[in-house]
């Protein structure tokens, strides 16, 4: 796998797919989504006040935008064509990395937020900064301690306590 | 002989006598102290990411029941105007911001954070926050009858105009990528159409959600799209073991907010205007206040990448709206916003109402109002330098301890909201839309402008055409055509300029290939 640095190509060919993509969305937003997704309710009197109105015009100048940055990526690219390429294992275990942090990152986000409602926020918060922390490089353990541990449950005591906000305690808890 | 007209010594008599009235009521120590805590209150809550000033303000009703109405009046003042703030600190220190309208102090806040002039930054906004707050009290002391008139003057086809013109702010927060730009705003739009339709109450793009008939909660999506990519993106950009930036001891020079200051009452007229009008907001002041400062002064170029005009441009807008926004409640008694409603609530729990006839009976009353409004805005300077001294310690702590706490405070905030999980998740979705924008290169701040003046713009576009019978109802007043021709103005200026920008970039392109060199 050959893995290119930002070079103008590169850049275009990105516009170009972004540009696609945009305005593939906005046609099936206009012609599919928005006549299932929006109830039409009897007896409009203009079609301005049509609860389709606005989100279609809305869809339709967002294809047209998406054509126009489709055709820029497409100009640049016929403009110039050039990217250079760097190949290389280094490179390669370099952009794995850069890749599988944010990943995990976000896989610890989702896992705190989907399991909130039956382990209870306060934990799920702890597991996610350990995880986090972990993840950024920390290696005292009375950081865990202070951060993993203290941290939620002092921002769990603040909002129910003093806020009044009846954060999820989880099955065991609610 | 009488120098003066009959009836003139009767009239400075009952001045006199309102404002000793006044005196009387408002010097008590009870006064002084519901306004320190009130701005206290407001500057940590806005601070903290997910809670916002309107939450605060109305968890402070039920302490006002017991109180009497000026100290009740002034505690919820007080936290709003401290809670305006507040959300600057945030949105400068961790792209998190506490308000819609902090979302354009972000757009040179927090660059400025990450060259190390985080304290700049924040001493930018506290200076320009309390220089719009006091014209905007000004404003409100002295112009209420007459800005609460032109407020009368705006029915549908005028507000939209209005909002239309605010659009165009657009074309100056996307510079360098205009298209990305509108097509963020657009899809900001379109976001916003979820939920009942604002006419008929049918669902639109609900898919048979009973969450999603509320519509999309702006406090999530605002996490979302702000602090959630930045919580992501540290660890993509290879683990940095330090701080934000580096020690900060960046301050603001009599110089700079000299040059600063015609950025700062331009956007405090901006604010006064559109907070006097019921409905308009502060996002709309604080984003056109940036525009405009962005087209007219001679660092516009830098605005985006850390430049303390934007800051001051961004927090005058945003602040000159404090004052002004109860200019249509005192004088009208028509709440504009959210905050402005709890406030009313307040007057009615205290058995008053607000409007003309306040104005005529309880003369003493509202002065005793202007005098403690006042007083804020000199509370805010003092106790904003404190706390925004303490905040600025932040950019000291390490990303890596840093990152997952901010985490948990969104969590947290955005389940606030509402007690609802679904915030959460929603926090979770535009979080991963927002770091996909920053990758496609998409800015996120006109998406937001779009999904907040989006209803409004729609709103009004309805009103309009069942008010009138045709499509002329929208040139009906010399307002309207006001603000058709600032609008067609800042189109063509703003679109004038992308065009050159674009031409000369396909110039240096050209030459470039012509003398062989890569692009």
């Amino acid at each position: 796998m050959k893995f290119r640095t930002r070079g103008w190509g590169q850049f275009a060919k990105s516009d170009l797919l972004i540009g696609l993509c945009v305005t593939l969305l906005s046609l099936s937003f206009f012609f599919v989504v928005a006549p299932a997704a929006i109830e039409l309710p009897r007896g409009i009197s203009h079609f301005a006040l049509s609860p389709l109105f606005l989100p279609q015009v809305l869809a339709a100048v967002a294809a047209a935008l998406g054509l126009a940055v489709a055709l820029r990526g497409r100009g640049r690219q016929t403009g110039d064509g050039g990217s250079s390429e760097v190949a290389g294992a280094a490179s390669r275990q370099s952009s794995l990395r850069r890749i599988s942090r944010p990943a995990t990152a976000l896989a610890l986000l989702t896992m705190t937020v989907v399991t909130s409602p039956w382990a209870g926020m306060t934990l799920a918060s702890a597991v996610a900064v350990g995880g986090l922390l972990l993840l950024g490089g920390e290696r005292r353990i009375w950081i865990y301690a202070l951060l993993g541990g203290a941290v939620p449950y002092i921002t769990t005591f603040l909002f129910q306590a003093v806020l009044n906000v009846p954060i999820p305690g989880g099955l065991l808890f609610d | 002989m009488c120098r003066y007209p009959a009836g003139f010594y009767s009239t400075d008599q009952a001045m006199i006598e309102n404002v000793s009235a006044a005196l009387d009521l408002f010097l008590h120590a009870e006064n002084f102290l519901v306004i320190a805590i009130g701005v206290l209150v407001g500057l940590i809550v806005g601070a903290i990411p997910g809670l916002t000033a309107v939450m605060a303000v109305a968890l402070a009703l039920p302490f006002t029941f017991h109180m009497a109405p000026i100290p009740a009046i002034l505690l919820l003042v007080g936290i709003y105007k401290g809670g305006v703030l507040g959300g600057s600190i945030s949105a400068i220190l961790i792209r998190a911001p506490g308000t819609p309208a902090a979302a354009c102090t972000t757009l040179d806040g927090y660059p400025m954070t990450r060259k190390g002039e985080g304290r700049k930054a924040l001493l930018a906004a506290l200076y320009a926050s309390c220089i719009a707050d006091f014209v905007s009290n000004f404003s409100l002391i002295l112009f209420a009858g007459l800005l609460a008139t032109i407020a009368l003057r705006f029915g549908p086809p005028e507000y939209l105009w209005l909002v239309a013109f605010s659009l165009t702010v657009v074309i100056a927060i996307s510079s360098g990528s205009l298209l990305n730009g509108l097509i963020a705003a657009t899809t900001g739009m379109i976001v916003a159409m979820i939920g009942l339709d604002l006419v008929y109450g049918t669902e639109r793009l609900t898919f048979g959600s009973m969450q999603l008939m509320g519509g999309i909660s702006f406090v999530p999506m605002l996490i979302g799209l702000f602090a959630i990519p930045e919580v992501i993106g540290y660890y993509e950009g290879g683990i940095r073991a330090g701080a934000i930036a580096g020690p900060d001891s960046s301050k603001m020079s009599w110089r700079e907010l000299r040059r600063c200051l015609p950025t700062i009452l331009r956007g405090s007229g901006i604010g006064v205007i559109i907070g006097a009008i019921p409905g308009a907001g502060p996002t709309a002041a604080a984003f056109l206040s940036y525009g405009v400062s962005k087209r007219i002064s001679k660092r516009g170029d830098l605005f985006g990448t850390g430049e303390v005009e934007g800051v001051c441009a961004a927090e005058a807008g945003n602040n000159g709206v404090a004052g002004a926004t109860l200019i249509p409640l005192l004088a009208l008694g028509i709440p504009g916003d959210v905050v402005t409603a709890v406030i009313l609530g307040a007057f009615m729990i205290h058995d008053l109402s607000p409007g003309p006839l306040l104005f005529r009976d309880n003369l003493g009353l509202i002065y005793a109002i202007f005098m403690g409004i006042m007083l804020s805005s000199i509370v805010l300077f003092v106790f904003g330098r404190f706390v925004m001294a303490t905040f600025a310690k932040v950019t000291q702590i390490p990303q890596r301890l840093l990152m997952p706490m901010l985490f948990v405070c969104c969590v947290y905030g955005s389940f606030a909201v509402n007690n609802n999980m679904f915030d959460v998740y929603l926090m979770l979705v535009f979080g991963i839309l927002g770091y996909t924008m920053i990758k496609i290169k998409m800015p996120a701040a006109p998406f937001l402008l779009g999904f907040i003046l989006a209803p409004k713009f729609e709103d009004n576009l309805r009103r309009a055409l069942l008010i009138g019978d045709d499509w002329t109802v929208f040139f009906r007043s010399a307002t309207c055509w006001i603000f058709i021709a600032l609008f067609l103005f800042s189109l063509c200026w703003g679109l004038k300029r992308e065009w050159q920008d674009f031409r000369r970039a396909r110039i240096d392109r050209k030459e470039l290939q012509r003398s062989g060199q890569p692009s």
